[in-house]
């Protein structure tokens, strides 16, 4: 099998560490035995999204955000027509860019993708915290790191349930989304590293939406479990 | 009222001495009673700031003792304390009972959050800005939210001292609203002709978001550029770094006048050049200066370079949650050929918060380091395993790296370990693993 990720965006949004993400992808379906490519792609590029199977992008200053969004529109159409055979990935405001609307710190509102309802509003704050937060299809929780200045205040069927931290929006204890196509979350960096149990569900995901049929095989995370089980013994330390 | 508070700032500040207490305390209390103390106080005519993500310590310092040396009364926060508290004890510290600064000179360095907070009561004559890199995210949230906050502190008064070779700082006066000198280096033996680092502040014009085209690298986002398609390019700078050796290590600035670095890095190069430009920018006297900022480099103690069992270590100093000084390191350690063992490692990310935010550590590219013979990585300390797992994904053999929960054991592995050590650590790792390196040497 061969996989081909676009990483969109990769010098403008790059804020925290996102590259992880794509690495761990890259090593993971590696494991595996499929043959990874990736495209580096920016605003001076024409994309041409027939050749992916998945697009990931991470988190990025506000002027950054909206740049990539004027980029990213001009595709719209055609990213509507190939919704079912894409996977779509973002972290941090990069799931912004999949919602109805951005609405700036001077109240204007930039229409986005409207792959969801949600709108996301700039504010004059931003939300940091460290976050753990559960999920049906994981039995231990999922680490992260928030760092936004913008909130979603209402957001539909969302993925996690955060047990500490903040969520999309300050008290809402709730964030991202996760459908066939599209996993999307406020967490930024590198959260495919930071919970292999994440990536290892991740990855089946993508693998078997392009060949149902696909023989799964254990992925050597070694290192990322034991870094895993490290910060969940701190964070019970710090419950206590 | 303003005599009264300073005579009792100024016995604060006795006591403070006295029972070595904090260094901004005295100025807290005498803010705290009287918040208009640093707007009456009379100060000299030279006034220089020094702020940016990091350098701004070492540069201040310098051009203090430079101005000390060509005979001018100095007043300097020395102590580093760099917040507004920090700032009103300084005064504190050199006003006299009537408020008059007594000094030439006021160099201080001052928090790059801050500067909005101090510059309306201490307008500077000149301010450098060193730059502005991924520093700490949790507290300053990304490098664009820190221009916002210099920029609001700025006023076209102020002659700005700034790096030409950085675009980031040339959006500070797009609109070509301040009096600016540039200082620059120029290409040489270590400069490069493609990015070595991917995760970067600023690849596009500030202009028109085309992308950035580089003749040359010094070190990520330094070196000669254009916009692809405006007239956006590195400004002309006045002082140039002509020529550097790393070797000896000197720099040369116009050609003219050679200067001893303290250590083999780049950042000292551009610091020692930074200071060269706000003296000379002020005075006339290149010369004296630059012969003094010889003399000063020279007394300083190179601490990087050490031996463990007759094979070279070199400790390198860094801050954890600033990619910017482990990419420093890695480019350090990328210009030494030859087997290599890292050590690399950290008591705890932040003293400031209680986060534990990882993210910053894949904005540094360990990446380079694939390139190299590396015998051994060895991660140190609570998050060793994240560190085991950084360096695993930058393309390094996980048989080859080995995890520590503390110092314990480490010189033990090291004997076991093959080429020239490097440890990349964080400062609050640095001494401990010198001791430890000592100690394992003369057992």
């Amino acid at each position: 099998m061969k996989f081909v990720i676009a990483h969109l965006y990769y010098d403008l949004m790059n804020l925290y560490g996102e590259s992880g993400n794509v690495i761990a992808l890259q090593k993971a379906l590696e494991q595996l035995g499929i043959d990874v490519s990736i495209e580096f792609i920016t605003i001076d590029d024409e994309i041409d999204f027939s050749k992916y199977d998945l697009v990931y992008i991470g988190a990025g200053t506000e002027k950054n955000q909206l740049l990539a969004l004027e980029h990213l529109l001009s595709y719209k159409e055609e990213l509507w027509k190939r919704m079912s055979h894409l996977s779509f990935f973002a972290t941090g405001n990069a799931i912004e860019l999949f919602g109805r609307e951005i609405i700036d710190e001077h109240q204007v509102s930039h229409p986005a993708l409207s792959f969801f309802p949600f709108r996301a509003e700039r504010k004059n704050m931003r939300i940091v915290d460290e976050v753990v937060a559960t999920c049906d299809f994981l039995k231990t929780p999922v680490i992260g790191f928030q760092n936004q200045k913008s909130v979603i205040e209402y957001l539909k069927n969302p993925v996690f349930q955060v047990r500490q931290g903040v969520g999309s929006s300050p008290n809402t204890k709730y964030d991202g989304i996760m459908t066939k196509q599209f996993f999307g979350t406020y967490f930024i960096g590198p959260i495919l590293i930071r919970n292999p149990h994440l990536l290892t569900y991740y990855v089946k995901q993508l693998v078997k939406k392009k060949d149902p049929e696909f023989k799964m095989k254990r992925l050597n995370l070694t290192f990322e479990k034991k870094a895993y089980e490290e910060h969940l013994k701190q964070l019970e330390l710090t419950e206590k | 009222m303003k005599y009264i508070m300073i005579i009792i700032g100024k016995i604060i500040l006795f006591c403070g001495k006295l029972l070595h207490r904090g260094s901004s305390l005295p100025g807290k209390i005498i803010l705290r009673f009287y918040p208009h103390f640093m707007k009456k106080i009379k100060l000299p005519d030279k006034i220089i700031a020094v702020t940016g993500s990091s350098g701004k310590g070492s540069i201040s310092s310098t051009v203090a003792e430079v101005y000390r040396k060509l005979g001018y009364r100095v007043a300097h926060n020395v102590a580093g304390s760099n917040l507004t508290y920090g700032i009103a004890t300084l005064l504190l510290q050199y006003c006299s009972i009537f408020g008059k600064l007594k000094c030439d000179v006021l160099v201080f360095e001052i928090d790059e959050r801050y500067a909005k907070y101090v510059f309306p009561d201490i307008k500077p004559t000149h301010v450098l800005i060193s730059n502005i890199s991924r520093d700490q995210p949790p507290r300053q949230g990304h490098f664009d939210f820190v221009y916002e906050e210099i920029k609001s502190a700025l006023s076209k008064e102020m002659h700005l001292i700034l790096n030409a070779d950085d675009p980031m700082l040339q959006i500070f006066n797009l609109e070509n609203e301040f009096q600016v000198t540039y200082y620059s280096m120029d290409q040489n033996q270590y400069s490069y002709p493609k990015s070595k680092f991917k995760n970067l502040n600023i690849t596009h014009c500030p202009v028109c978001h085309h992308k950035l085209i580089y003749d040359y690298y010094h070190f990520e986002t330094l070196g000669h550029y254009h916009c692809s398609h405006c007239k956006f390019q590195t400004p002309k700078a006045k002082y140039h770094i002509t020529n550097l050796n790393f070797d000896t290590p000197t720099m040369t600035i116009n050609e003219k006048y050679v200067i001893q670095l303290p250590y083999d890095m780049l950042y000292c190069a551009y610091n020692t050049l930074a200071a060269f430009t706000i003296v000379a920018t002020t005075e006339k006297e290149e010369k004296k200066i630059a012969t003094y900022l010889n003399a000063l480099n020279v007394k300083q103690k190179n601490h990087l370079h050490t031996t463990f069992q007759n094979r070279n270590v070199y400790i390198l100093n860094n801050k954890n949650e600033n990619a910017t000084t482990f990419n420093q390191s890695i480019l350090f350690t990328d210009r030494h050929d030859g087997k290599k063992t890292l050590v690399i490692g950290w008591k705890e990310i932040s003293r400031r918060y209680q986060f534990d935010d990882l993210s910053w550590l894949y904005d540094v590219d360990f990446e380079l380091f694939a390139r190299h013979d590396i015998d051994t990585v060895i991660c140190i300390g609570l998050h060793r395993y994240d560190i085991a797992t950084r360096m695993k994904y930058a393309g390094i053999d996980e048989k080859k790296i080995k995890t520590f929960e503390s110092l314990e054991g480490v010189t033990a592995c090291l004997e076991k370990t093959k080429g020239d050590i490097f440890a990349i650590l964080n400062f609050d790792l640095v001494l401990p693993f010198q001791e430890s390196l000592k100690e394992g040497d003369s057992k």
